[in-house]
């Protein structure tokens, strides 16, 4: 296993996967409380519209997937705050309709689309050091973002209504969290692809909230078993010659089986 | 907020409709200082809708309000809430203390921490619903009544002039209501308490004034409703309702 990780490729992903990891606990813990698995899942998969529009303009497509995700995710916003629509109406809408666009995107380029599956799928393997310095810098902003709101996050999760009275901007907050998972997607599309972004950012968050019912505890025990998934999926993967990505998601679903078993048989 | 002759609350022919329907029809309302208002009335007859205009958290048709002599966004921050059934899961990661120190929000605002102050603030209103010991539980952990007792102080420490409260007794003991009501009879003491509630039973000798909504509003500024209202306001035979109310509510039939 040490020997593995004297491949450079092994020690970036190594390395991008544990970073990501913070992002991933921290915004996982406020996407299952404030009971938003879906909303993400939408933004993360409508990123493939923009995906799609990178390679016919032939402009970065991540760059096209960060614009996509952030439009939906203002969109989503809207349609739930100032229309009568349901939200997951709301949410199956746009998902669909940034796939499709991504579809057509790519059929209209005809060109050589590399890494396309990568994107879908996520490729771990093929990250270099300038995507470790975007995953640096965009989790840096998020997260900091996460501490300067952190109280009115909290209020705003727990009770809206509250929120509102006791005077917290609560639609301004709403589209900046929307917007804050929108730059997660993207953050984690390298890691295991759009399909499978819901996943980490569902899973170790719905661990750790099975061991501690403290907010803060809840994120730390999050990233823990994120950066868990990835040391030992990494490997794993490669003993089974499996896709990374997906090896790593199933690792964090094995984690989280074993707790709930533990949890609700053993204790 | 200017010399206002005492009344805190003006609504005046405020109209409500969801979808449509209407929920509040031509709502007059005078609340006064230190008024301890009861407002009781079926479900659905618009009790929570009429809390929220006074919140500004749902804008009427027609009609005006004003709260301390404010509009209902601006003068919200004299005001404690206590909403109904507190919109949360119960496995919510968050402690009692973290719960009523939300309450101190509008103190600080944006990028500013709690302070030692606030600390100190909401350990006092704890102690003074009883629910110190609790103050490192989770929220969900708690029964209902003391859910309802960590939710009032968590409106008192935003240090209101006027209290909310939507149900209060609602999935509450006997025991329990006996002391949230004792509670709220000493608030009362340093500010204007509204309380709503479906069931005529709720009202007790703390309430100093009884209204009945159901649409529209009945309301003589007293603490007795008369039988035609109640009967109106319920669309049943009084008899049916009165059974096991104190007669001190129910005006003498002449």
């Amino acid at each position: 296993m040490i020997t593995l990780f004297k491949y450079e490729f092994m020690r970036n992903a190594l390395i991008a996967g544990v970073l990501v990891s913070f992002i991933c606990g921290i915004m996982g813990v406020y996407v299952i409380t404030k009971r938003i698995v879906f909303i993400s899942g939408g933004i993360a998969h409508s990123s493939f519209g923009g995906i799609g529009l990178g390679y016919l303009l032939g402009i970065n497509p991540v760059l096209g997937a960060l614009f996509f995700s952030l439009f939906s995710a203002l969109s989503i916003g809207i349609i739930k705050r100032k229309t009568k629509l349901y939200e997951d109406t709301a949410i199956g809408i746009i998902w669909a309709m940034g796939m499709s666009l991504g579809i057509i995107f790519v059929g209209l380029s005809r060109g050589f689309t590399p890494d396309l599956f990568g994107f879908l799928f996520g490729n771990i393997l093929s990250v270099n050091l300038s995507d470790i310095a975007s995953i640096i810098s965009l989790s840096t902003g998020v997260l900091l973002i996460i501490m300067l709101f952190f109280k009115e996050l909290l209020i705003i999760s727990f009770d809206e209504e509250f929120g509102e009275v006791i005077g917290v901007p609560v639609d301004y907050l709403y589209f900046l969290f929307l917007c804050l998972v929108a730059i997660t997607v993207i953050v984690l599309m390298k890691v295991v692809g759009i399909i499978l972004v819901i996943a980490l950012l569902t899973i170790p968050a719905a661990t750790s909230s099975l061991l501690t019912k403290n907010i803060k505890k809840m994120m730390l025990a999050s990233i823990l078993i994120n950066i868990l998934s990835v040391v030992l999926g990494l490997p794993l993967s490669y003993l089974l010659d499996a896709p990374c990505g997906a090896t790593i998601v199933l690792l964090s679903g094995a984690i989280f089986l074993l707790v709930f078993l533990f949890k609700s048989y053993v204790l | 907020m200017s010399k206002t002759n005492g009344e805190i609350i003006k609504l005046n022919d405020v109209w409500v409709y969801y979808a449509r329907k209407p929920v509040l029809k031509k709502i007059n309302l005078l609340v006064y200082n230190k008024d301890f208002l009861g407002i009781i009335g079926p479900n659905g007859g618009g009790k929570t809708t009429l809390l929220k205009v006074i919140l500004g958290l749902v804008k009427p048709a027609r009609g005006r309000i004003s709260v301390f002599n404010l509009s209902p966004e601006e003068g919200r921050k004299y005001i404690g809430y206590v909403p109904q059934k507190p919109l949360f899961d119960p496995n919510f990661p968050i402690s009692v203390f973290e719960v009523v120190m939300m309450g101190r929000y509008r103190r600080r605002g944006l990028f500013r921490s709690y302070t030692k102050e606030d600390k100190k603030v909401v350990l006092r209103a704890l102690e003074k619903v009883g629910m110190d010991k609790y103050k490192n539980e989770q929220i969900g952990e708690l029964s209902g009544g003391e859910q309802q007792k960590v939710f009032i102080a968590r409106a008192l420490v935003s240090e209101p002039k006027l209290l909310l409260l939507d149900e209060p007794l609602a999935n509450v003991d006997e025991r329990m209501r006996k002391e949230l009501y004792e509670l709220l009879g000493e608030l009362n003491n340093q500010m204007t308490i509204i309380l709503v509630s479906h069931d005529i039973g709720a009202v007790s000798t703390y309430v100093k004034k009884i209204a009945c909504l159901s649409q529209t509003l009945f309301y003589h500024g007293k603490k007795e409703i008369r039988k035609e209202d109640l009967e109106r306001v319920y669309q049943c035979p009084i008899d049916l309702i009165a059974h096991g109310i104190p007669h001190r509510v129910l005006r003498k039939h002449n």
